[in-house]
């Protein structure tokens, strides 16, 4: 609570009054001080209490009009402040703090002021945002000023609304196969034919069908009943497991693996809300599943999967796991049954591989990607499209989880980050960077092999040029080298 | 620039009361504004007490206020008015010079409050104030002399005054919990 400039005059006469009674050796000023001095406590009170009573009913609301867009697009604002009219005994002006993200609004645009005797009042801004981020309101600031203009008091209360901001794309996003970018993805029509909006084909009436599916114009013309079919279509429900364990976070802060998977999976939801179709989603950690959100179709929904999105970061790295690549676990125990009963120095050096073999089972039952589709096929009984989002680093467990999602009928999309294109200085070493490339090529063929599976990679489109390019080069001039020594 | 706002203008439902324009009296006909009128009355008694107590000099000094209550708050008035009340009183021992101080203060008390008649808290809480403050002051007085009168005044004042601050930074829920309650991460190792 603040003195006014009026108030501290008001107080310095008294004080001067009551300092002038002992030199004059009268009481008369120090009487005339306790009637200034009182009056300036009696305005204090009667100040305290209207504030206390314009904060216990006053509601202050800040409401955006999405919860969620992209960068750079105005979001509208409202700010509402209303209060009874026992409440309006003070002059009340609530502003509204902009994010440190958001583009910078005038103090005046953004602010309302309730006079006294006034009781509601509102104003809108435009919010705009030029990164993309999620950014929260800080709390509205209050002024309270009492009637008489004696006292004031400012502090921070009142909603504190969020809105994320999406960016529109990364650059040098590449998904594809095989190094050729994919166009786009995510229509799904069904290939059947029935009741629907797309018309497909004519074809003549049979007796008992219902009269209303006849197509009376091409009856007409064709002279015999003819029925228009259409294309069927269907609800499909998507479940998006995202990787954004520690091993995610390769590549620099902005461009780092989460980042481009970040990125296909914000289309994918945009696809999804496009075609209204059912979407959930699973977030997994290094500790296991971090966030789960049963399959949506509201807006709501698809806001608050979008939300999540926006909010993952990589998870801090659990200990270390064991070296050995378990790529063939059956011929790993097969092994370990040969070695039984051979005590050379060879076998006892193998047999240290092949102690891990027996706890396969468990280890991969504890990677926590395993985990995710096992926590789905436990908690749905729908087929439907699973769509995983990850990177290659562990390529065995990847492949049993890859096997396990597409049990029970479930088609499987996956999208890889190559470990290659992620790695800094990789590609300065052409041969072996396209070796490894080659190598992840291999293995995403092999993950389609598994049924109704289709394997894309994803990452920076330039480097991936890059490197195909270089090693372009590289085989024509080995080429061209070869033919000048024939 | 992308931004723009858009203010509605505020919805009014309930009168300003604090504006005492809106409390006219009736005087023969005429409506009277009661903070004017309370003015006024306040003024002549000044005049006539400077008559009464002190002939044309008193007067003189009542001129002198009536004129400080017509350009200057009413604040400033109560000072002026007490620097002329030791010309027009100086010697307060005899009963009938605490009347007539009495009845100085009433008069002045009214023109201080003329603005804020309407402000029926503000009114009686400055007259209760008022009293007391006045009465410790004039007890202090009696028994420790002008000096400690002057100085217990200004600080049971501030006192008061930090009081209420105070309250009123709880009761509006300002002040927050001073006490440490975070564990400096140590959750994370249990």
């Amino acid at each position: 609570m603040q003195p006014t400039r009026r108030t501290w005059t008001a107080a310095a006469i008294g004080v001067t009054l009551a300092v002038f009674a002992p030199i004059v050796g009268s009481v008369v000023p120090a009487v005339g001080a306790a009637l200034v001095l009182g009056w300036l406590v009696a305005l204090q009170s009667v100040a305290v209490d209207r504030f206390r009573t314009t904060v216990d009913s006053t509601t202050i609301s800040v409401e955006p009009s999405v919860t969620g867009a992209q960068v750079d697009t105005d979001i509208p604002v409202l700010l509402t402040v209303e209060r009874p009219p026992a409440a309006a005994e003070t002059t009340l002006t609530v502003s509204l703090s902009m994010p440190a993200a958001a583009r910078s609004v005038p103090k005046k645009d953004r602010q309302v002021t309730l006079a006294v005797g006034e009781t509601r009042a509102t104003t809108s801004i435009l919010l705009s945002v030029p990164i993309a981020s999620r950014i929260s309101f800080s709390e509205p600031i209050w002024e309270l000023v009492d009637s008489h203009t004696a006292f004031t008091d400012s502090f921070d209360r009142g909603p504190t609304p969020t809105v994320t901001f999406e960016a529109q794309t990364l650059r040098n996003l590449h998904v594809g196969r095989g190094g050729s970018e994919l166009s786009a993805f995510g229509q799904h029509p069904t290939d059947k034919t029935g009741d629907g909006l797309t018309p497909t084909e004519l074809r003549q009436y049979i007796g008992g069908e219902p009269a209303d599916r006849i197509d009376w114009k091409a009856t007409a013309r064709l002279s015999d009943a003819y029925v228009r079919e259409f294309q069927t279509e269907s609800d499909r429900e998507l479940t998006l497991i995202i990787d954004h364990r520690s091993q995610m976070g390769a590549g620099s802060t902005d461009n780092s693996m989460l980042a481009y998977v970040r990125e296909v999976a914000l289309t994918l939801v945009g696809t999804a809300e496009t075609e209204g179709d059912p979407l959930r989603l699973i977030t997994v950690g290094d500790d296991g599943l971090t966030k789960t959100v049963d399959a949506t179709r509201q807006p709501s929904g698809y806001a608050q999967i979008r939300e999540q999105l926006l909010s993952l970061e990589p998870t801090p790295a659990g200990p270390p796991s064991s070296s050995v690549d378990l790529k063939h676990p059956d011929t790993t125990r097969r092994l370990a049954q040969q070695l039984t009963g051979d005590n050379s120095a060879f076998a006892t050096k193998l047999r240290q591989f092949t102690a891990t073999a027996p706890s396969y089972t468990q280890r991969i039952e504890s990677d926590p990607l395993y985990g995710a589709v096992d926590y789905l096929q436990a908690t749905t009984t729908a087929t439907g499209l699973t769509i995983i989002l990850t990177t290659d680093t562990n390529r065995p467990w990847l492949r049993e989880t890859v096997q396990a999602a597409e049990r029970g009928g479930n088609s499987v999309l996956v999208f890889l980050t190559p470990q290659v294109l992620f790695d800094a200085g990789e590609l300065s070493d052409i041969d072996r960077a396209y070796s490894r490339y080659y190598d992840f090529e291999q293995f995403r063929t092999e993950l389609e092999e598994f049924g109704p599976v289709v394997a894309y990679e994803v990452g920076p489109g330039d480097r991936l040029a890059r490197l195909l390019s270089a090693r372009r080069k590289d085989t024509a001039s080995r080429r061209t080298a070869s033919g000048g020594v024939q | 620039m992308t931004e723009s706002a858009d203010t509605e203008p505020a919805e009014t439902t309930v009168p300003n009361e604090s504006q005492s324009t809106l409390w006219p009296i009736s005087l023969g006909g005429y409506q009277v504004d009661i903070a004017m009128f309370l003015q006024a009355v306040g003024i002549g008694w000044f005049i006539l007490f400077g008559w009464i107590s002190n002939g044309v000099v008193g007067v003189s000094i009542g001129l002198v206020i009536a004129i400080t209550a017509v350009v200057a708050r009413p604040v400033i008035v109560v000072a002026v008015a007490h620097a002329g009340l030791l010309i027009l009183l100086p010697d307060l021992t005899t009963l009938t010079a605490i009347i007539e101080l009495g009845l100085f203060e009433l008069s002045l008390l009214v023109l201080l409050l003329s603005k804020y008649l309407v402000d029926t808290p503000v009114v009686l809480l400055t007259a209760g104030f008022g009293l007391v403050f006045i009465t410790s002051t004039v007890a202090v007085l009696v028994w420790a002399g002008q000096l400690a009168a002057s100085f217990t005044l200004v600080c049971l004042i501030v006192i008061l005054s930090y009081g209420i601050h105070r309250y009123e930074r709880v009761s509006l829920g300002l002040i927050t919990d001073e006490t440490d309650t975070t564990d400096h991460g140590a959750s994370q190792f249990k």
